[in-house]
């Protein structure tokens, strides 16, 4: 009986929770957030999560909105995992009674989200970080949002840079998952259009302890330059020093994952004068830099991860359109967004929410400069982007140039 | 928090239980009955999966197919091809003994899992299969997540009827003979081999089947979906919550087990923001505590093994 007794306690735990909560709800404006505290993402997740919960602290220091409501925002853990993901979402909307989400990070987390739970539940969804091509052609009745450019835009710029440098044979080698995938098929396209050709396109494994055969296989059509699409913590350390090593490539082309100073470490002069490509925010504004302090203040020193930028952005151009539509209804904020953010609009800086809602109360459009540059969406919900070009000088990394999607 | 809303998520909740309990059912047949240690559930959900979105989906340049069937035949197709699959891992392996099984299982599992990962043209790679259509969507407007889940059920409800019989009939007893002593079976004049795979291939059609709702129900599947922790481990938690060699008891199972897995969250939700990235870890304990206690004070699982016995030898009772 007395194992009975526990089964039937924990029973009503997990319901006693579920209404209690709810009890002591008091009136706020309630957004979720779908963040990995746990499984493959969980380093990145605590650390985006601090960006939406920046975007709230400056929204409700300022008087919080639609009329005084404080901002609340709702965490339901993604286990980075799909099942877990799609449940807390609908959590969030059943339960909670969400709207807006910001979230996931990973597309494989994002897309499912996006059409069991968002679409249909009529919940606009702003992903900080899943950069897959899949996003943009996805029929979300426009209910899905990114503050990250696609992968494919990198890949247009490193395609035309590798042409730009005079290649007439490229091989590329990607780390396989969908972020390398998307790069190189970009590449691809952008390259062949420029009338070069791809002698090889490699997929590899991350973390092999020789990636000889794969360095041997892109190199067999003599190319004129190796384009590497890697991380420096899944291999790419390894491609490049072996590439060197076995005299397989003296020229190459990096991507973002490789923006990274351990790349030249011990091998500066080989490297000397290489190019490369990253992401980075939208010339103008100094959204950055102030982003960069006020997440200071607040969490100490912000670690060199991506997308905390870009989910505190989520965060306020979800609060905007709340703001601006006067409701929490999923089809007014979707409508709002891009009602409210327009390119020429009177600028707003990432802790001027109180400009924003007189802006709002005027009838005013707002350009953003956000914490990760300006953020204007274009007309599949995907962040308008700038792609950086890096170079690499006496075993640094500088930065050259700046294109703009 | 309004009561519609609180409704609507017990029905998905229970959609997910319903996926999960198809999955229970089927290493029921495979563990519980005919004791096949299947580790690569994972392998076989994938594939009903991916089999069911190639069938079903409208013809894409992005992998094979689509076919544009309907949503049955991709039922179907999926329980055959993940059947067909069973056959040929079968063949080399169903011999072993149970833990040598276990790991062809959890290699097989692998294996595939790599393949969808790298063969583009088949499954559109790591980026997955997006847009699998719903049956009948567009027709319940928003009640239709209950729709699916009537589906659910009434698959449920069919598998539960077969194995129940299936397990009562002789070649049922079979089986759980095979289970408690292979050498007096084979005394006994039966082919243990053939027995062992028909339990091997019955269960994998049910996964396939699983695999192929799921599919449908997220509309979106890519090699992520399918790592061993939530596609293998957690249906073999089930299974041994709801206790070994019992339907209902894995229903039972699967219904608890997630329940906790994804339950705990309310609990860990009631802390301050402050501390959201604790009480992520937090509920990771919650869960181990909660699954340690039944299995503490319940080694048998929930319901332990149901008592089978055929009419006649109930009668002389």
């Amino acid at each position: 009986m007395f194992k009975k007794k526990i089964f039937i306690t924990m029973l009503v735990m997990l319901f006693l929770s579920l209404t209690v909560s709810g009890v002591f709800a008091q009136e706020t404006v309630k957004i979720g957030t779908l963040m990995p505290l746990t499984g493959g993402l969980a380093s990145y997740g605590q650390f985006t999560r601090n960006g939406t919960l920046l975007a709230q602290k400056i929204i409700n220091e300022q008087g919080g909105l639609l009329g005084g409501k404080e901002l609340e925002l709702v965490n339901v853990d993604t286990q980075t995992n799909p099942q877990a993901g799609v449940d807390g979402a609908q959590k969030l909307v059943s339960v909670n009674g969400i709207n807006a989400i910001v979230g996931a990070l990973s597309s494989g987390v994002t897309i499912p989200v996006a059409e069991s739970v968002a679409v249909p539940g009529e919940t606009v969804l702003i992903s900080p970080s899943s950069t897959s091509p899949v996003l943009t052609t996805l029929e979300d009745n426009g209910y899905v949002f990114r503050t990250v450019p696609s992968d494919s835009l990198q890949g247009v710029v490193a395609g035309n840079l590798a042409a730009d440098l005079n290649n007439d044979k490229l091989a590329i080698i990607y780390v396989n998952n969908d972020y390398g995938q998307g790069l190189n098929d970009a590449v691809i396209e952008q390259f062949e259009k420029r009338g070069g050709e791809v002698t090889a396109s490699i997929a590899f494994e991350p973390n092999k302890v020789s990636y000889r055969s794969e360095l041997m296989e892109a190199a067999s059509e003599n190319p004129d330059a190796l384009l590497l699409i890697a991380y420096t913590d899944d291999g790419g350390i390894t491609i490049i020093r072996q590439a060197l090593e076995n005299g397989y490539f003296n020229k190459f082309i990096f991507t973002d994952g490789l923006k990274a100073p351990e790349i030249t470490e011990g091998v500066e002069q080989y490297l000397e004068g290489m190019y490369g490509t990253a992401p980075t925010s939208m010339p103008g504004g100094n959204g950055p830099e102030l982003f960069t302090e006020l997440y200071e203040e607040e969490f100490g020193e912000i670690p060199p991860k991506p997308y905390i930028d870009t989910s505190f952005d989520a965060t306020f151009v979800l609060a905007l359109a709340i703001e601006k539509a006067g409701s929490t209804e999923g089809p007014a904020i979707r409508d709002a967004i891009n009602e409210v953010l327009a390119e020429d609009g009177m600028v707003v800086n990432i802790n001027e929410w109180n400009k924003a809602k007189d802006l709002i109360a005027a009838g005013e459009k707002i350009r953003y400069e956000g914490a990760s540059g300006p953020v204007i969406f274009n007309d599949v919900g995907d962040s308008m982007g700038a792609i950086g070009i890096w170079k690499i000088e006496d075993g640094d990394i500088v930065n050259e140039s700046v294109e703009i999607q | 928090m309004t009561l519609a809303g609180i409704f609507s998520y017990l029905v998905f909740f229970l959609i997910f239980v319903g996926i999960y309990a198809i999955m229970t059912l089927a290493l029921n047949i495979q563990r519980g009955f005919a004791g096949l240690f299947n580790i690569g559930i994972a392998g076989f959900w994938a594939v009903g999966a991916y089999t069911s979105a190639i069938m079903t989906k409208a013809p894409s340049p992005d992998h094979l197919g689509g076919f544009g069937m309907p949503f049955v035949i991709g039922l179907l197709a999926a329980g055959i091809v993940a059947s067909i699959l069973a056959l040929v891992v079968g063949i080399p392996t169903i011999r072993l003994r149970e833990d040598y099984l276990g790991i062809a299982t959890i290699g097989i599992a692998e294996i595939i899992r790599l393949v969808i990962k790298n063969e583009a043209w088949l499954s559109n790679g790591v980026r997955g299969i997006s847009a699998i259509p719903k049956p009948l969507a567009g027709v319940f407007g928003s009640n239709y997540n209950l729709f699916f889940l009537l589906i659910v059920i009434i698959v449920i409800a069919i598998f539960y009827y077969l194995s129940e019989k299936g397990i009562n009939s002789p070649w049922g007893r079979v089986l759980r003979a095979i289970r408690e002593d292979e050498e007096v079976v084979k005394a006994a004049g039966k082919n243990v081999v053939r027995y062992r795979m028909e339990a091997f291939i019955l269960g994998a059609f049910m996964m396939g089947v699983g695999g192929a709702l799921y599919a449908h129900f997220t509309s979106f599947i890519s090699p992520e979906a399918f790592r061993p922790m939530q596609a293998t481990f957690l249906v073999w938690i089930m299974l041994i919550i709801g206790g070994s060699a019992n339907n209902f008891g894995s229903i039972i199972g699967a219904f608890l087990t997630w329940g906790i897995w994804t339950g705990t969250e309310f609990l860990t939700g009631m802390l301050p923001a402050a501390y959201t990235t604790q009480a992520a870890a937090v509920r990771v304990i919650l869960i181990g505590i909660f699954l340690e206690v039944i299995l503490l004070s319940r080694p048998q699982g929930l319901f332990g093994e149901k008592k089978y016995s055929s009419k006649s030898t109930a009668n002389s009772k």
